[in-house]
């Protein structure tokens, strides 16, 4: 048989129609950050992106994901800066010279939420470990975030303060979602989750869920780390820097500061108190 | 003697490690029908593919007007057209099929319009110009296709076995078409067949394929006449089809001159002058020559010699020379009895009703 | 029940009030989908072509590896996708990663299989010698694949409405190698899940409203095509 078509070479045109339509955009002009889901959930991350891009001219790329996943790609050189709220992982990755420039932009507060009427009675412990312990003793569900992120971490510390393992327990489900997705499911389950003020705020009116105990001991710190461009020559340094700058220069500070004010008479986050 | 219109040189194809197609030397001149004609699996479609560049040989080429095909085949293919035996029409309607090979070539649409209604018309199925291909009969679908082939004004047509999948009279009504087309037009042709009526009836030569070789390519009388070996023989031997002249048809009686010798037949139609005279080996009966006249109700009694004799299982087909090749079908026994071999003077019986006869009109 | 009928009504209001939001992400989900089925389309016909009319050997494990890949776990195929565009991976050059064209080579990868392995199906059902008479008639090898694929238009278009329907539900690739960034990788699928996790479920349903309808108009005119028949 006499052989068929001849085509064209297909290769080197998808390619260029895919660097077409991915758009010239080069590495100079963007800066990726990766940041917690929290911060997406919240909104804050949307208004300071907003501000931050008429500001400086650059393109912002927020990549949203839970802290653990946020944190392997900075090691990996895939961001160019991040925005979490795990100390102790964030240390981690200094430690390692992966990042650098590690400086604290906004906290707000953990805070205990849970179905009407407290079934636990947690409103009445004095610290965080001591709600737990009460979620425990009751075997009330309790739906955590399992995913290693910087409510997880807090989580955990404060059930190994309470000197309870709450893993293998049927009241004790991981959800292995966001922030936001996570408070949904505790309403849906009439549960008990530990979440921040901010997300809380902000969805609450969605929610069945009454915020019972705040954590007085430590606040949730988000925090901004610049990936090591000596490490990962392809970083957009100089983009990645001005982002940083900007989330505590003046102008940055004032937008946190101010965050959520308006719509629901208090701000939802406050300025690091210095380190 | 005209021209070589295509041809091929040197020609092997080969399917798995078994050669299918082996062919030193074959041409069609130009202006002539030439039959192929073979047994199922000859290699007949092998050798029409080749030559219509379809089917590129092992080895070998294909000369167009005496030079060869080199390059890109497509300018050589569009200057001729292929009817396959199935009709292998497109989706879409009658005309559009028709059509179908003027548009590849970019023609423009009026004159596609005009030529195609022209060769619908000579193909009759130009009352079913709009009609979707799907639902038309065989024969009307063939017809499609034969005009198809035709309204690309070929340089060289190529049929292979269009007819045999057709039922007789549909297959009947078509080939006088074909006959009455090939002779307007008198388009260099190649049409194969296993049929040996058929390539009788339309061929100028006949070329005769048996197992991937060409065996014998001469005038039909020559091919069934004088057979180039056994294997021929014995393909064309298998019924007796000879040329002939009707003379004179009264009251049912035909007479036909077939090379020198008349014989009587009784058709139910008048076939016209020319006709090919066909009879059935069954129908022969043959005897020692008788000592003197009697009566019997077969009109026809020949004197024949016997030239070859044929073992067809538990028959035994006997060729005769009754002044033009008769074939005879008897048992063993009879072979036996009548102690017959090739020489042998017989007489060879049948009657006019066993005689068929079918119109044959030859070229100009 | 309430909350479907209220997503209903507010995709209504979206859309007569023409929301901005909601009209980029639409835009966004049609190009970026119907461009990885063009790119899928191109290299799915192909390789079905070679498959169907060349017949080489080794063609039926070939065709089990696309019939397969009809069943691949887009979410995988997106973190394959993703890696490869990483800046440490093979394709970073490209800087891909997190850009609209990175979701059209996602979907592409995810369609691609779904038209092959259906293109190569009704190009097989195509008579053999059907080809042989079409290059007989004088078609030179372009016009000979148009043809053939205009005989097998009925299988061709149900590939190409399987391809952009795999292409423009799709997600998890989606946001993987997207970001699922505002304004520039967000796209229906993407925003509903967006709304899910926030718990807004009322737009999620207008939104998943909006992509049902818009998907039905676009497959309603490919099933329209692939309908029309010749005067019988």
């Amino acid at each position: 048989m006499l052989s068929p078509t001849r085509r064209p070479p297909l290769i080197p045109f998808a390619i260029a129609f895919l660097a077409l339509v991915g758009g010239c955009g080069g590495n100079g002009d963007s800066v990726v950050v990766g940041a917690t889901t929290s911060l997406q959930d919240s909104g804050i991350l949307e208004e300071l992106i907003a501000a931050f891009e008429d500001n400086s001219g650059y393109e912002v790329r927020p990549v949203v994901a839970g802290t653990g996943q946020v944190l392997e790609l900075a090691g990996r050189g895939e961001l160019d800066i991040t925005l979490t709220h795990s100390p102790a992982d964030e240390a981690l990755l200094i430690e390692a010279a992966e990042t650098i420039e590690r400086r604290t932009v906004m906290q707000n507060s953990f805070v205990l939420v849970g179905p009407k009427g407290d079934p636990a009675g947690v409103s009445s412990a004095g610290s965080l470990a001591e709600a737990l312990a009460a979620v425990a003793a009751a075997e009330a569900t309790f739906i955590s975030r399992g995913d290693e992120s910087g409510t997880h971490v807090r989580e955990l510390s404060a059930w190994e303060a309470a000197g309870i393992v709450p893993g293998g327990n049927s009241w004790y489900q991981e959800s292995g979602v966001g922030q936001g997705q996570n408070l949904v499911i505790a309403s849906d389950k009439a549960a008990y989750a530990l979440t921040d003020t901010a997300t809380f705020i902000v969805l609450r009116d969605r929610l069945d869920l009454v915020a019972y105990f705040t954590d007085p001991d430590r606040p949730n710190v988000y925090s901004a780390m610049l990936v090591n461009p000596d490490k990962h020559p392809e970083v957009a340094d100089e983009a990645a820097r001005a982002l940083l700058e900007f989330l505590v220069s003046a102008e940055g500070r004032r937008i946190i500061a101010e965050f959520g004010r308006e719509e629901y008479g208090l701000p939802l986050f406050e300025l690091p108190s210095p380190d | 003697m005209s021209s070589a219109k295509l041809g091929i040189s040197d020609v092997v194809v080969q399917r798995g490690t078994s050669e299918v197609l082996s062919v030193s030397s074959f041409e069609v001149r130009e202006h002539e029908v030439l039959a192929v004609v073979g047994p199922n699996g000859a290699g007949k479609s092998t050798l029409l593919q080749v030559m219509g560049l379809l089917t590129r040989p092992a080895k070998g080429e294909v000369l167009f007007d005496g030079s060869p095909v080199r390059g890109n085949p497509l300018p050589y293919r569009r200057r001729m057209a292929f009817v396959f035996q199935e009709p292998l029409l497109l989706d879409t309607t009658v005309e559009g099929n028709v059509r179908a090979g003027l548009a590849l070539r970019g023609v423009p649409g009026a004159e596609q319009r005009r030529r195609a209604a022209e060769w619908m018309e000579r193909f009759g199925v130009a009352a079913l110009s709009g009609r979707s291909s799907r639902y038309l009969s065989g024969g009307e679908a063939q017809r499609v296709s034969l005009a198809r082939a035709f309204v690309l004004d070929p340089e060289v047509l190529l049929l292979d076995e269009p007819f045999s999948a057709l039922d007789a009279p549909t297959r009947e009504a078509l080939i006088d078409d074909l006959d009455q087309v090939l002779r307007d037009s008198r388009a260099t042709t190649v049409f194969v067949t296993h049929d040996r009526a058929e390539a009788l009836r339309l061929g100028d030569r006949i070329a005769v394929m048996i197992g991937g070789r060409i065996r014998q390519v001469a005038a039909p009388e020559d091919v069934f006449g004088a057979p180039a070996d056994e294997e021929v023989a014995a393909f064309v031997g298998v019924e007796t089809i000879v040329p002939g002249r009707l003379t004179c048809l009264r009251d049912g009686l035909a007479t036909v001159e077939v090379s020198g010798v008349t014989l009587q037949a009784a058709p139910l139609t008048d076939p016209g002058e020319e006709v090919l005279v066909c009879v059935r080996p069954e129908d022969v009966v043959v005897a020692p020559l008788p000592e003197g006249p009697r009566a019997t109700s077969a009109r026809n009694h020949l004197p024949a010699t016997v030239s070859r004799i044929v073992t067809a299982g538990p028959h035994v087909r006997v060729l005769l020379d009754a002044g033009f090749p008769l074939v005879a079908l008897i048992t063993r026994q009879s072979l036996e009895e009548l102690e017959l071999a090739a020489g042998s003077r017989v007489e060879a019986s049948f009657k006019a009703t066993a005689v068929h006869l079918i119109p044959h009109r030859r070229q100009a | 029940m309430d909350l479907i009928w209220d997503g209903i009504t507010e995709a209504f209001r979206l859309i007569f009030t023409g929301d901005g939001y909601v009209f980029d992400i639409t835009l966004l989900s049609l190009l970026v989908s119907g461009g990885a089925t063009l790119v899928a389309l191109v290299i799915g016909l192909t390789v079905a072509s070679v498959l169907a009319f060349r017949a080489p050997p080794g063609r039926t494990m070939a065709l089990s590896v696309f019939n397969a890949g009809m069943a691949l776990p887009p979410v995988a195929v997106g973190l394959l996708v993703a890696i490869m565009l990483w800046r440490s991976g093979p394709l970073g050059q490209l800087h891909l990663l997190y850009t609209p064209g990175a979701i059209v080579a996602a979907q592409a990868v995810i369609a691609t299989p779904v038209i092959t392995a259906i293109s190569a199906a009704g190009l097989q059902g195509v008579p053999p010698r059907l080809r042989l008479q079409v290059l007989a008639l004088g078609a030179s090898r372009w016009q000979a694949m148009l043809l053939l694929f205009r005989e097998a238009r009925l299988s061709l278009l149900a590939a190409l409405i399987a391809g952009f329907g795999a292409a423009i539900s799709e997600v998890g690739a989606t946001m993987m190698v997207g970001g699922n960034i505002k304004g520039s990788t967000r796209t229906l699928t993407s925003a509903i899940v967006l709304e899910v996790q926030q718990g807004d479920f009322e737009t999620a349903i207008a939104l998943s409203f909006i992509l049902l309808t818009v998907v039905f108009v676009v497959i309603g005119a490919f099933t329209a095509v692939q309908q029309r028949r010749p005067a019988s």
